[in-house]
């Protein structure tokens, strides 16, 4: 193993340890379970979530879902972007969506998303919402901040269009890109999770953190919080691995 | 043969052009001269066909492939020095050559912020070099090349160029001798 490894893995065992102490002293301190459990207790009421078939299922239709609305939030959002960027008319017509999307709080989505579709989906719909005006602004003035010398260049040598849009534009576009699709990722869970929570969809880790909130199992809730955060930031290191091999392709 | 006739070019209410004519022979080299601001950019531009005059016409480009060195180097910051003269189209062995020729066979590879301003306008002009053209516009082509880079690029050029015109500018008398170009003031 090279030693930046060994040092790195070093570095995030001794942060994570530190953590894990503050962690036991404040439930020490606190000393009541139901407020801030110890860590054990977490990690035991993790075993437990492992031994049982829904909490897997709950991982599996989480991740799909929450998923599915990052795949449709940012294939809409870079086909928005394109055509905003092309065409006057149509950014002049879904800028002020963009707008109110990113103004509304993401609760009265979901409360209204609750109202017009079916809870299983719910999650799905809420993640896109929140991925989309992430991905649509950051592809539109990646496309605006294209320098012009570059496309003068490409007009002087007839290089053909598509040429253009995969040698030149995209290359230009995919390090602002790849930064929106990394922090939407979070986004996505974090919002998909709490429409879980608001609106209980059968197998989801937002209704076993709603039940666990219910029963006053906290020690439950403090696992399942980070079941939720462990997930995104796996899924996150993926998308950045995904993103290094684009770039150095 | 490219003929400019009578153009005119202004940016808003500035003129930076007006009635310029010009014949272009083939194995016609022409340096512009003239002081900054004066539009000799701008011709170039209209020359490239990156602009079109307000009045008056130039003949002759229509069917021509022009190549150029810009002011900027324009060089893709994601593409290494090679890549950056392959992406307009021109031959891999084509670009060696060129690349070669400059001093700058072993920096093929490298991404252009690797290379000092030197080495960088040299591999703008082995990009314009490489591609397919019929006549050659360069635009301060030597700025930032230190006296013997000077000599070794406007040897090349001139070597490559053959009988193709080339229409350059350049604020150095010495510089259009070294390529042999006729002086005319815009």
């Amino acid at each position: 193993m090279k030693q930046s490894n060994v040092k790195k893995i070093l570095k995030w065992t001794a942060v994570s340890l530190l953590w894990l102490a503050i962690w036991q002293l404040s439930a020490a301190a606190v000393g009541q379970e139901l407020l801030i459990p110890y860590p054990k207790a977490a990690f035991f009421a993790f075993l437990e979530l492992c031994e049982t078939a829904d909490f897997w299922l709950a991982v599996l239709f989480s991740m799909l879902r929450i998923i599915v609305g990052y795949l449709l939030g940012v294939t809409v959002g870079v086909i928005g972007a394109v055509l905003s960027s092309r065409f006057a008319v149509f950014k002049a017509v879904f800028s002020p969506v963009l707008h109110l999307v990113r103004a509304v709080p993401v609760a009265s989505f979901i409360i209204l998303a609750f109202v017009w579709i079916k809870s299983a989906y719910i999650s799905v719909f809420i993640s896109f919402l929140m991925v989309l005006p992430m991905i649509w602004s950051s592809v539109e003035s990646g496309i605006e901040n294209i320098d012009r010398q570059y496309l003068e260049m490409a007009e002087i040598y007839r290089i053909s269009p598509l040429k253009i849009l995969i040698k030149i534009k995209i290359p230009f576009i995919m390090p602002s890109f790849i930064a929106a699709a990394v922090s939407a990722l979070g986004f996505a869970w974090k919002s998909g999770v709490a429409a879980e929570v608001i609106c209980r969809p059968a197998s989801s880790l937002g209704r076993l953190l709603q039940d666990a909130k219910l029963y006053l199992e906290t020690p439950r809730v403090f696992a399942l919080t980070a079941v939720v955060a462990v997930l995104s930031l796996l899924l996150e290191i993926a998308v950045k691995r995904l993103a290094r091999r684009f770039l150095n392709d | 043969m490219i003929n400019i006739n009578n153009i005119s070019f202004s940016y808003g209410e500035k003129h930076v052009i007006k009635d310029f004519s010009l014949k272009i022979a083939e194995r016609d080299r022409v340096c512009i001269f003239g002081e900054s601001g004066c539009g000799k950019t701008t011709l170039l531009r209209i020359l490239l066909g990156l602009e079109i005059p307000q009045s008056g016409k130039v003949d002759g480009i229509e069917t021509l492939k022009p190549s150029v060195v810009f002011q900027e180097n324009r060089l893709l910051p994601f593409k290494t020095v090679l890549q950056n003269i392959t992406v307009i189209g021109a031959d891999e062995n084509t670009a060696r050559f060129h690349l070669s020729a400059l001093g700058l066979s072993d920096v093929c590879n490298e991404y252009p912020a690797k290379l000092s301003g030197g080495m960088q306008r040299r591999a703008a002009i082995a990009r314009a070099l490489s591609a397919e053209y019929d006549y050659l516009v360069l635009d301060e082509p030597f700025s930032g090349l230190d006296k013997n880079n000077i000599i070794l690029a406007a040897r090349h050029i001139s070597q490559s160029l053959g009988d193709r015109p080339l229409i350059m500018v350049s604020h150095s008398v010495s510089e259009a001798e070294l390529l042999g170009a006729r002086i005319i003031n815009i």
